[in-house]
């Protein structure tokens, strides 16, 4: 077929998409060197030539003069933002003597490295667990998926959980967005076609979001009272007998301790209307729909679990699945790898003879604080650990591709625990607002620019594979070759001694069933699907699908799941309750540098119920005061009737009111974040954004 | 109409707003073009009964279009097939054009000429238009307005908005 003169004779490189965690496969067109178009791989099955509005924006990646070109050492004060150029080798050298110091005086586990699982961790994690010997890596598990992870661990024995929307025949959403934080194209495409083959979608959500404007059903309910219902509706499933019984005879544990359990707390729709806001004859007809409608899938994530009673929520919504035996069949909940993560497993890029691997110290934070169930360390708690020295000492940290000082709630405190630190590496794209805290400041390769072997989000096993389309700009480097700088500086050289990345990529793969030839031909590599997994049994203790969490009740929980009212209640000062939304063109705090997307919408703004803003004299446009008891934030108002009254919902709070970065994002906007005081889910450890109240004015 | 000619058809039950054909638009074109898509949001009813509405709008390529006839230097042409394109070598930046439109489709460019949708004019037939392309949803159709009119009896609409004044090409579904 004849190509467009814009594409004929174009290079293309296979790659993955790094904008956001959820890694599509997708083609990189090169031409006279310029990365000139992208797209979603069309082989594969996530993406099929298509990807998201930020996939396509984050091109200009390629292009922004705003991006960190060569290594920085800080001149000023921390946050002050003056740094001076260094070379590389300068770079690696006071690293290398840094981490050595801390270790010796301290031990090693008081550095701690955060990064993003946007990919191309794996050198850099097993540098630091198996050489440098310190066990508290984390990711951004706390600030998304821990407690969606921890309830499908519990329940399933499984890492994660896809919804088949495609086959599904009655969808029921709870805080998730498909549609408002478009990810995986081909999820949202299944979602619109189930609805054209006649599916019921039904979005339970404070605010009227993307998504609940397509759906059949919108249920407002309260902000993080999710749980009530949910319970309600398992209890009339369970009393009108609509349950599967023949299912939770073969397949799970624990049915009549939680059909008790719901009896004796009184969950009935009833008790939820008052919590909620919803009326129980709704919860009762939209339990008997789910009940009876097959194959029906209930779901939730990030927005949901937003609050300290979320994980409770979450298997409360996730075992509507389990009572009526939608699990793991076509139209289902869809069953997602084992306990340690994904499937298939991917090794370590190179290997350490066991006696040469680092031994470990002291246990992590993670477990020492009592997260044992938690995917990951609640990162919320990291600035109180760091200015106490309690349980023991943190003294430096490595951040990659993470910008904790924005991304975490308490943004003051965060800046305290920042200067109390000995020492802080920042491995980014962007002198970003947490960069300016650090002492060294290392360029990365953004996704275009580097190899990568991961593993896909998806129902069958899939490994995805990505080559550079163009090198990086100025002196930046992947962060293999940083790793590997580093560890030859403190002696580690002879496991960095690959000749090509070639020879680090075929370690990972060994074993699984096709080559890396296989990988770059197709950018990926796709297993069959399996269904009912549940019937050779689950890596749960009981190999069961466990209604009755034996893994909760060993680590000291309720083994059924309970509700609780959230931890933050608005009250006469603070009469609203404050949370976040998104805009579907943002991914968190990657993208605002890019001018396309500040087109769009140059600030973010706050949704407010328009029988609030009358009572207040708010109207669209005006510039309002939002005010938590830590803090302030002036936004621009909007004023709608798609949102509960009482509740202020600041769209892509956690995105805007960037002071780092790169011209474009700087000063847009405000950042919700500053009025979020510290509070996190006890056993997902997931952190609590939106357990905050606040009071509104106009500015 | 005659059916050889080229529109748009918008889905108004798929648009959810995420602003993926503007910008893919945008790189496609060259990323200092102006976004010649626009994406709108109505909202109607009173809580809790509230309905919201998205269209993304481009140049309709008019059948009878306001733009050429308000540009004084004639750099508005409409080829064979519909599509109307601005010859900038003719423009002289007036933007009168742009007041014309009832959708402000020309937008004033960074080489000082009006610049608007040209339907992806380099990309073969067989390649779907940059938007097109990147709608996630399938709320964009672009073709010959008796391919739009195949996929519209296709997904069963209902309600179809065309041909405003009987002078339009666009379609679409409303809900
Ligand atoms: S969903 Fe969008 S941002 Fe996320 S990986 Fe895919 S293309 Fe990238
Ligand atoms: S890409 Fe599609 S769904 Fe998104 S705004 Fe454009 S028309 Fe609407
Ligand atoms: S057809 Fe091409 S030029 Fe016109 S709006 Fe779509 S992408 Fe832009």
């Amino acid at each position: 077929m004849e190509m467009p003169e814009k594409l004929s004779g174009a290079k293309v490189a296979k790659s993955i998409c790094g904008v956001c965690p959820f890694r599509c496969s997708i083609e990189a067109y090169v031409k006279d060197g310029k990365l000139i178009y992208t797209r979603g791989n069309p082989e594969n099955p996530n993406t099929k030539g298509k990807r998201c509005v930020k996939g396509f924006a984050s091109i200009w990646f390629a292009y922004d003069p705003d991006r960190l070109k060569y290594p920085l050492m800080r001149i000023g004060e921390r946050g002050e933002g003056k740094f001076k150029r260094i070379s590389w080798d300068e770079a690696f050298t006071i690293i290398a003597e840094k981490l050595k110091e801390i270790k010796e005086k301290y031990g090693p586990e008081a550095v701690v490295s955060l990064d993003h699982v946007q990919g191309c961790t794996w050198h850099y994690k097993n540098f630091l667990y198996l050489l440098y010997g310190t066990p508290n890596i984390y990711d951004h598990t706390a600030a998304c998926d821990g407690t969606f992870t921890t309830a499908c661990i519990s329940i399933f024995g499984s890492f994660w959980g896809i919804e088949d929307y495609a086959n599904s025949k009655y969808i029921l959403i709870w805080g998730k967005e498909p549609f408002e934080a478009p990810r995986i194209v081909g999820f949202l495409q299944g979602l619109m076609e189930a609805k054209d083959k006649g599916a019921k979608l039904v979005v339970v959500n404070p605010r009227l979001s993307k998504t609940a404007e397509k759906a059949d059903e919108w249920i407002p309910i309260k902000p993080g009272t999710d749980g009530a219902m949910a319970l309600a509706m398992a209890k009339t499933i369970i009393d009108e007998e609509l349950y599967d019984r023949d299912f939770i005879e073969k397949y799970c544990y624990g049915f009549d301790e939680f059909r008790r359990h719901l009896e004796e707390k009184g969950y009935t729709p009833e008790w939820a209307e008052g919590i909620t806001g919803v009326s129980a004859s709704t919860i009762r007809r939209i339990a008997r729909e789910f009940a009876t409608t097959k194959p029906a899938v209930s779901s939730a994530y990030h927005g949901f679990a937003c609050y300290t009673n979320a994980f409770d929520a979450m298997r409360a919504v996730l075992l509507l699945n389990v009572l009526t035996g939608n699990v793991d069949k076509p139209g289902s909940f869809l069953l997602v790898g084992s306990p340690g993560g994904l499937e298939p497993p991917l090794k370590p890029p190179f290997r350490v003879p066991e006696d040469k691997i680092a031994k470990i110290n002291k246990p992590s934070l993670r477990e020492t604080l009592g997260f044992v169930l938690a995917p990951d360390f609640p990162t919320a708690l990291l600035p109180k650990v760091i200015l106490e020295g309690k349980p023991y000492p943190v003294r430096a940290l490595i951040l990659s591709q993470v910008n904790p000082i924005m991304s975490d709630a308490n943004t003051k405190l965060w800046i305290e625990a920042f200067k109390a630190l000995d020492f802080i590496v920042a491995i980014d794209i962007y002198l970003s607002e947490t960069a300016m805290y650090c002492d060294i400041v290392l360029p990365d390769a953004c996704y275009f620019e580097r190899y990568d072997i991961l593993q896909g989000f998806n129902h069958a096993p899939m490994v995805l594979y990505s080559e550079p389309a163009i090198p990086p700009p100025g002196e930046a480097k992947p962060i293999y070759e940083i790793v590997r700088g580093i560890a030859e500086k403190m002696g580690y050289g002879e496991y960095f001694n690959w000749k090509s990345e070639e020879d680090w990529m075929r370690n990972m793969i060994e074993g699984l069933p096709f080559t890396l030839e296989d990988l770059k031909q197709k950018g990926f590599w796709i297993g069959e699907p399996q269904y009912k997994k549940y019937e050779s049994g689950l890596k749960t203790p009981t190999g069961k699908i466990e209604i009755y969490s034996v893994l909760v009740e060993v680590a000291g929980y309720n083994p059924l799941p309970e509700y609780k009212p959230p931890a933050v209640m608005p009250d006469e000062k603070y009469p609203f309750r404050l949370i976040s939304a998104r805009m579907p063109f943002q991914s968190n705090l990657v993208t605002q540098n890019i001018p396309m997307l500040a087109d769009i919408e140059g600030e973010n703004w706050a949704e407010i119920n328009s029988k609030d803003a009358e009572k207040y004299g708010i109207k669209t446009g005006d510039y309002i005061i939002i005010e938590s008891p830590l803090d302030s934030i002036t936004v621009k108002a909007k004023v709608t009737e798609g949102i509960v009254p009482g509740v202020v919902a600041l769209v892509h709070g956690f995105g805007f009111g960037h002071w780092g970065m790169g011209k474009v994002a700087k000063g847009r906007g405000a950042h919700i974040n500053r009025l979020i005081d510290t509070h996190i889910d006890p056993v997902s450890g997931t952190i609590a954004y939106n357990e905050c109240k606040v009071r509104v004015r106009k500015a | 109409m005659s059916s050889t000619r080229k529109g748009f058809f918008v889905d108004l039950d798929r648009c959810i707003k995420c602003h993926a054909c503007e910008i893919a638009c945008r790189v496609w074109n060259g990323i200092n073009v102006p976004s010649y898509r626009t994406i709108i949001e109505i909202e109607s009813g009173t809580y809790p009964f509230v309905e919201r509405t998205n269209v993304s709008i481009a140049c309709m390529h008019c059948e009878e279009a306001y733009c050429m006839a308000a540009c004084p230097a004639k750099a508005i042409y409409k080829r064979e097939d519909g599509v109307v394109l601005v010859d900038s070598e003719k423009c002289l930046g007036c933007r009168l054009c742009s007041w014309a439109c009832p959708f402000g489709a020309p937008k004033y460019g960074s080489d000082l000429k009006m610049q608007k949708c040209t339907f992806c004019n380099d990309r073969p037939d067989w390649m779907p238009r940059a938007c097109e392309e990147a709608c996630p949803t399938g709320a964009i159709v672009a073709g010959t307005i008796s391919y739009l009119e195949k996929i519209i009896k296709e997904r069963k609409v209902k309600r179809i908005a065309s041909q405003i004044k009987g002078k339009r090409a666009f379609m679409y579904i409303l809900p």
